[in-house]
């Protein structure tokens, strides 16, 4: 079947989908295609934490931007998305985090967020039941937050059918078609071919591999990170607590269900793109969750599974034109593609439309060296 | 005249069985989704169990779709004529029953 389109987006994750809502907002006709189903990559893998705590300027500046985003996209996007405003608390076993902490802090103060390192005994008011093992003192955000990312997505991709988007789900992109060295078209495997002049490719952990179907090198690695999920319980606990540990891990409870869910950062990283799930999480995770929180012992365990951080050489994202005409990238979200997701789909939208963005995304270009290294990663 | 409350079998004693609800059937209990919220997802254009499933939260509770996903994958092929047999159902993950965080941490060494 052929088609036209201002825009096609490759892949219905969180980038690919507020990118293709923004793009349909700005007046474009759009096509959005994913390989699976929406979230089938890392979004619908991921636990759903939204921060501002960063010390990449840029990020810090896309985070407070996204934060009131979130805020407003229940009433956008006419579906609840269970935001809540739990905020985050990145607790201190050393004097080295707490040093790491205090110099992102001033960082992110510098900004007008609400952030501060508080006393161990505050980390146990914030989080009732924390354990005082080891225990410092925290960076706490009141302001940070959690979102469903199933509802935000699903909820980004019928508003854009609503306003005259497609989504074809279940199909794969097999090829980018240019003419006289831009962007001309897409082919699927289904044997569709899309005529566009412009085409987004957001393929999280595979950004790699679409960008080979136009030999352009892009910097992104997949990398395993495990997840659990418990039943649901009365609300205990508000805030993301990160433990940033060798041995650490991170964990909320949902605010729509009252599940907790959480996960850890291998040491050393796991490459690649195997997302079964493991015996030594599913054994390991419960041991440092119970560490951080005896209370939750007698917490039952529903399920595990994994899913891909898209990793680049600095930990930063990738959202960028390209040496190609009218082939754009946003991907290579290191593990925070949900909280970032909306407003880069956002001013992506822009830079295709208008030719730049509201907020100069020059230094998550696709061309810069990878030197700045993001801190809390 | 009052119209009475109709039942559509009778019992072996003659007695009436009690009217059909008119309740809402509720297909996954731990998450507490009806009928008609899956119709009307599959209706909008999302044709695979994994889409249902992670747009109403079906098969995502408790009991992780052992009691829901079958009638699910029945509705939707009634739905759109796709028989069961070519559905591509969720996958099944540890733990098959669940086990509390505590015993679970222990059994590390």
């Amino acid at each position: 079947m052929k088609r036209t389109a201002d825009t096609v987006v490759i892949g219905a994750g969180i980038a690919g989908a507020a990118t293709a809502y923004y793009l349909t907002r700005l007046g474009q006709k759009v096509v959005l295609i994913e390989r699976g189903f929406p979230c089938s990559g890392s979004t619908g893998r991921c636990i759903g934490g939204i921060r501002q705590q960063f010390t990449h300027d840029l990020t810090i500046r896309l985070m407070i931007e996204n934060v009131a985003l979130f805020k407003s996209l229940s009433n956008e996007l006419g579906r609840n998305i269970e935001w809540f405003q739990g905020g985050y608390l990145l607790l201190a076993h050393s004097e080295e985090k707490r040093n790491t902490y205090e110099q992102a802090i001033a960082i992110q103060r510098s900004y007008g967020i609400n952030v501060n390192y508080v006393s161990a005994d505050r980390c146990r008011e914030i989080a009732p039941g924390l354990s005082s093992d080891e225990l410092l003192g925290g960076a706490h955000c009141p302001t940070d937050g959690q979102a469903n990312p199933f509802y935000t997505v699903y909820g980004f991709i019928d508003r854009m059918k609503e306003l005259g988007g497609t989504l074809l789900d279940y199909t794969e992109v097999t090829g980018i078609s240019l003419a006289n060295g831009r962007v001309s078209g897409v082919r699927t495997g289904k044997g569709d071919e899309i005529a566009c002049p412009a085409v987004v490719a957001a393929t999280g952990a595979w950004l790699a591999d679409t960008g080979k179907l136009l030999g352009i090198e892009i910097p992104v690695v997949a990398e395993r990170h495990e997840s659990l999920v418990t039943e649901a319980v009365d609300r205990v606990l508000d805030p993301m607590l990160v433990d940033y540990r060798a041995d650490g891990c991170y964990f909320v409870q949902n605010y729509g269900t009252g599940h907790f869910i959480g996960c850890y950062t291998p040491v050393p990283n796991v490459p690649g793109h195997d997302v079964a799930a493991s015996e030594e999480f599913i054994t390991e995770m419960p041991r440092r969750m119970t560490r951080l929180m005896p209370r939750l012992k007698g917490v039952r365990v529903i399920r595990q599974w994994a899913g891909s951080y898209e990793m680049t050489p600095d930990g930063n994202p990738i959202v960028s034109a390209t040496r190609v005409p009218g082939f754009y990238v946003a991907g290579g979200l290191c593990g925070h593609g949900f909280m970032l997701g909306p407003a880069i789909g956002k001013h992506l939208a822009e830079t295709v439309v208008k030719g730049k963005s509201e907020v100069d995304l020059s230094e998550f270009s696709l061309d810069r060296t990878f030197g700045k290294a993001e801190a809390l990663k | 005249m009052k119209s009475k409350p109709r039942s559509r079998r009778g019992r072996a004693d003659g007695r009436k069985l009690p009217a059909a609800s008119r309740e809402p059937t509720v297909v996954c209990r731990c998450e507490e989704v009806t009928e008609s919220e899956i119709r009307q997802v599959i209706r909008r254009g999302y044709t695979s169990l994994e889409e249902v499933k992670r747009i109403l939260r079906c098969g995502m509770g408790h009991c992780q779709g052992r009691n829901c996903l079958m009638p699910i994958a029945r509705i939707l092929s009634q739905e759109t004529g796709i028989p069961v047999s070519q559905m591509r159902f969720p996958t099944p993950r540890p733990p098959l029953k669940p086990l509390p965080l505590g015993l679970l941490g222990e059994s590390r060494k």
